[in-house]
């Protein structure tokens, strides 16, 4: 469904996306991971054909997005980073406006509309104006626009971002039957590691422009992860440590710690097993959200 | 270009504006009440400034001349409306939409198109109705010009949306466009009646040509063919900011995106 081929875009002497090529199949769920910066929403803004890419292709359905962005666009439900709604306009009224840009008729785009505020929950809110939604509903109301046009290529960047966890597990629950019941290929971003791994086929990685690693999480983690002790201290630091045996290792690497005069107090000791977050660390020495101290 | 897609664009931007009405209001009712207070005083200005001066009413020149000035502020309430647009995310989910960018463009133009052209008509005739304006020339002639000058405050305000990086930008050069440009231009007062150099000045702002065409066709008795010259140098300065702005628009939105 979707054909990512040697994608490059540079901003002056920056290059946000270097080389990045992947695949997403029909009915599949596929996570976009890397740090903030790694150049994930530029890929998915060049995917839609928001960014024209320097060099490189990308396909939606045998479409070339830069030789005709109205057809490929026409398979695509976008939902970016930052949510997208007219605060004027009700929760419906967003909802059927971008419904029926899509073509669909008055009476479809109603009842698509309706039936995306009982699933996403916002039936309370759907008369309501956008402008006054808590963030988590605007969220879903961001996510149900692009749900509109039942996709076949379904872009998601950060969209699970501020719900709670019954809204999230819900939301994961919708992606999830998007892909399964109507064989939407899903591009997933995502910086909760966990959630990717509970619902991804498989996972992109990408870092500084570049992908490390393409293959189904149980391959990632066989190929990339190792195991880790985590050590947390008083002063909020962490320092982790990647270890092949983390109970015949941890002792060494508790006598290596500094306990003298102004050290700070160690916390706590956690031993993480090889997962899909020590294979994300293992390929780009940082965690998704960026706060752990790197120790050689 | 997919008439369906313009339809839904133009109808839901149509529906924001409706929401915006009080403004609107404000941009009929103001120049309502300044012809209202100007007409009688311009009067002895308008019978020495004009060749048909001796037969035009103070209203022949002040409701052209102020329908001009104010309709020229459609631009930067056109102009906020796009920028609006931008902070809400909408306008990246529309240019991610299947919609193409002409349709997208011309969808959200049309309906300000629409308010602008009510405005002129309602300015017109309040001053028909209320103060002492004629229509002594062609009707063809008043149709082609509220066209040319809605055409051009169209792409004036297109031109400023491609050209501003904010939406301060745009309120600043529009009271520049509307104020400034619309006393040199001869809305205000009539240009003979202006300093010198303001008099040579005049002929690069559309407003001298709108209110020379639109006083002309009104209190003057000039046909069709005496405002072909107004309208086409209207069309063409619009034509000329649409192809500029269009261009500059699709490169600087990629830059934005990317920001």
């Amino acid at each position: 469904m979707l054909e990512v081929i040697d994608l490059v875009k540079r901003y002056g002497e920056v290059t946000a996306v270097d080389g990045v090529s992947f695949h997403v199949a029909a009915g599949e769920i596929v996570g976009l991971l890397g740090v903030n910066g790694a150049g994930k929403s530029t890929t998915l803004e060049t995917i839609v054909g928001l960014v024209t890419p320097d060099s490189g292709t990308v396909t939606v359905d045998g479409h070339d997005v830069r030789a005709h962005p109205e057809r490929a666009r026409a398979h695509i439900g976008f939902a970016a980073q930052d949510t997208a709604l007219y605060p004027r306009l009700t929760v419906r009224e967003n909802l059927r406006f971008f419904g029926r840009l899509t073509g669909a008729s008055r009476h479809d785009a109603d009842a698509r509309a309706d039936e995306l505020i009982g699933l996403l929950g916002l039936t309370e809110q759907a008369g309501r104006l956008a402008g006054v939604l808590s963030g988590g509903e605007a969220r879903r109301a961001h996510v149900a626009v692009a749900l509109m046009a039942r996709p076949r290529l379904l872009l998601l960047d950060e969209a699970t971002v501020g719900l709670d966890v019954r809204t999230r597990t819900h939301m994961l629950e919708l992606v999830v039957r998007a892909a399964r019941d109507s064989g939407a290929a899903v591009l997933f971003s995502s910086h909760y590691l966990a959630e990717v791994e509970s619902i991804c086929d498989r996972v992109v990685i990408i870092h500084r422009g570049r992908v490390l690693a393409d293959g189904t999480v149980a391959e990632t983690i066989a190929r990339h992860a190792k195991s880790a002790v985590e050590f947390a201290f008083g002063d909020g630091t962490r320092q982790r440590h990647e270890v092949s045996d983390p109970a015949a290792e941890l002792p060494a690497l508790l006598a290596r710690l500094d306990t003298g005069a102004g050290a700070p107090e160690l916390k706590s000791v956690n031993v993480l097993p090889a997962s899909l977050e020590t294979a994300f660390w293992a390929l780009t020495g940082e965690e998704p959200a960026g706060l752990v101290e790197e120790v050689a | 270009m997919r008439l369906d897609r313009l339809a839904v664009i133009g109808g839901n931007e149509w529906r924001m504006l409706w929401k915006d009405q009080a403004v609107v209001m404000l941009l009929i009712v103001t120049p309502a009440v300044m012809m209202g207070i100007m007409a009688d005083g311009l009067a002895p200005v308008v019978r020495e400034s004009f060749d048909a001066g001796a037969s035009m009413s103070g209203a022949d020149f002040a409701v052209p001349g102020f329908t001009v000035m104010f309709a020229f502020f459609m631009t930067g309430f056109m102009g906020n409306g796009f920028f609006l647009e931008r902070g809400w995310g909408t306008w990246q989910r529309l240019r991610a939409s299947s919609a193409r960018s002409a349709e997208v463009l011309l969808g959200k133009t049309a309906p300000y198109a629409a308010v602008s052209t009510l405005q002129i008509l309602l300015m017109l005739a309040f001053g028909w109705l209320v103060l002492d304006l004629h229509l002594r020339g062609s009707v063809a002639g008043l149709v082609l010009m509220i066209v040319a000058v809605v055409a051009v405050i169209m792409a004036i305000a297109l031109f400023l949306v491609a050209h501003c990086g904010s939406s301060q930008q745009i309120s600043a050069l529009t009271n520049l466009v509307g104020i400034v440009g619309g006393v040199i231009g001869g809305a205000f007062l009539p240009v003979d009646s202006l300093p010198g150099w303001t008099q040579a000045v005049a002929y690069v702002t559309p407003q001298y040509w709108a209110v020379d065409g639109l006083s002309g066709v009104l209190g003057a008795g000039d046909g069709l063919a005496d405002v072909v010259p107004n309208a086409a140098v209207l069309l063409g300065a619009a034509v000329v900011l649409i192809a500029l702005s269009a261009r500059r628009l699709s490169l600087t939105e990629q830059e934005r995106v990317a920001a």
